[in-house]
């Protein structure tokens, strides 16, 4: 199939063509005045505005779109402009000590895998911290994604299972761990996820003195459960709270629970 | 004009090498990271604030640092189009639209008014604040392609020349990216494809 026929269209510029012969024209018209090289007074630009409705639409949701991205921008300048930095705000404070574990960890996970190719056994480190962040590009998570996506794939393919996704609606939602436990692992939830889309996990201390400290995190599965090692949960704190989200295929937030446990030593 | 001041591109430019030494892990690199990123929750205050403060300060903890690990986890992505608070911004905007969905599916309380958010499709003149957060969202939804010609044209206020230069593109494809980009932006702002506020 031709990318490009005699006339300079592609694929798509032939399905516009197709839907009439003047279509693609106007689209011209309607792409040079976006673009600033045909003046909103033009002649050709008001006739054929006059004369389609079609083109009257478009070019007025057009403008108001760019209008609206327009005032995004001097929002976003003037937030910037006048941004209080003399004035800590709420996680101001946790600035500092997340990035320099996710560092950490991103460090770690380096001469992890630096090891695993060298043949060699990477040396135990008293630097492992004791508030792990698993963080965005965990090899762990990875891991633990890939374990999960075959399985997932396994369920989509079941004629049986319901598709439907009520989003936001999700009544059947039990977490575990939830309270009193003796192991943080396994974590279980019985969300929906909707076709395309992640579980997102991320847990927190619930100890008086550093309530909200972040302590790990998985950035993606795709099952509802996920089963951690005893070295990874064994750092945690004694008492956490943990949250479920679910992400639709365009990285949408479409459901989330939280639950608290804590675990009896 | 002053010779000596840095252009916009050099100012970018050093942002662009500051990432890349973070990646590197070379010393002092994250601790001028920090300072940087230190806009992070000022940001998140001053949206939660112009758009009536729905979120409490233990919200803007957590929303702070699940955008921290967010900005982390795309930092071999940035590519100096743009400073490094702006490129952070639209992630702070991403993660907030994100948090005032979920806290809106949650039973709301009295004093949750913040959260009644307006029309959608009004008429610029009218706009919210939650469109802004909206707006960025779904920015994030179009091409990479479509995504940068937009963010060039407006937020860098590049012409279709520079922008055909910086992305590989011939000017004229600038151009039809860009409309393209526009229409399916309106495409998906318009309200019959946004369920969350039915």
């Amino acid at each position: 199939m031709r990318f490009n026929d005699e006339r300079g269209f592609n694929d798509e510029q032939r399905a516009d063509d197709r839907r009439g012969p003047h279509r693609r024209e106007h689209e011209l018209l309607l792409e040079a005045a976006m673009a600033g090289d045909v003046a909103v007074d033009d002649p050709r630009l008001v006739a054929r505005l006059m004369q389609c409705a079609e083109c009257r639409e478009l070019h007025e949701a057009l403008l108001d779109t760019r209008e609206l991205v327009e005032a995004a921008v001097r929002d976003e300048r003037d937030v910037l402009a006048n941004l209080d930095r003399a004035r800590p705000a709420p996680g101001s404070e946790r600035v500092a000590p997340v990035l320099r574990a996710l560092a950490k960890q991103r460090r770690e996970l380096q001469l992890v895998g630096a090891g695993a190719r060298d043949g060699e056994t990477p040396a135990a480190s008293g630097g492992w911290s004791t508030r792990r962040i698993a963080g965005a590009v965990g090899i762990a998570a990875s891991l633990v994604a890939a374990a999960s996506i075959a399985q997932w794939l396994a369920r989509s393919d079941d004629p049986t299972r319901d598709d439907e996704v009520l989003l936001g609606a999700n009544t059947k939602s039990k977490l575990s761990p939830a309270g009193p436990v003796k192991d943080y692992s396994p974590l279980q939830w019985e969300l929906d996820l909707p076709p395309g889309g992640r579980f997102e996990i991320t847990v927190w201390s619930n100890v008086p003195g550093e309530v909200g400290a972040l302590v790990d995190k998985i950035e993606a599965c795709y099952d509802r459960k996920v089963t951690l090692e005893p070295s990874r949960t064994r750092d945690w704190p004694d008492r956490i709270r943990w949250r479920v989200r679910v992400f639709d295929a365009s990285d949408t937030e479409v459901d989330a629970k939280e639950e608290e446990a804590e675990r009896e030593r | 004009m002053n010779t000596n001041e840095p252009t916009r591109n050099d100012q970018h430019r050093g942002d662009l090498e500051l990432v890349q030494e973070v990646l590197r892990d070379s010393a002092g690199a994250l601790e001028r990271l920090i300072e940087r990123l230190d806009c992070v929750p000022l940001i998140l205050r001053e949206r939660n604030v112009r758009s009536g403060s729905p979120l409490n300060d233990d919200e803007l903890t957590d929303l702070t640092q699940e955008t921290l690990t967010t900005v982390w986890s795309k930092l071999a992505s940035f590519e100096g189009r743009a400073s490094l608070e702006t490129w952070v911004y639209s992630f702070c905007m991403h993660q907030m639209m994100n948090a005032l969905r979920s806290k809106k599916r949650r039973p709301q309380q009295a004093g949750d008014e913040a959260l009644d958010i307006p029309d959608p499709s009004a008429r610029p003149a009218h706009a919210s604040t939650f469109q802004f957060e909206h707006l960025h969202a779904t920015l994030a939804q179009l091409s990479d392609l479509q995504q940068a010609v937009i963010r060039l044209r407006h937020f860098a206020e590049r012409s279709f020349e520079e922008i055909a230069v910086e992305l590989g593109l011939s000017e004229s494809g600038a151009k039809t990216t860009y409309y393209r980009g526009m229409v399916r932006l309106r495409g998906l702002l318009a309200p019959h494809a946004r369920e969350e506020f039915a």
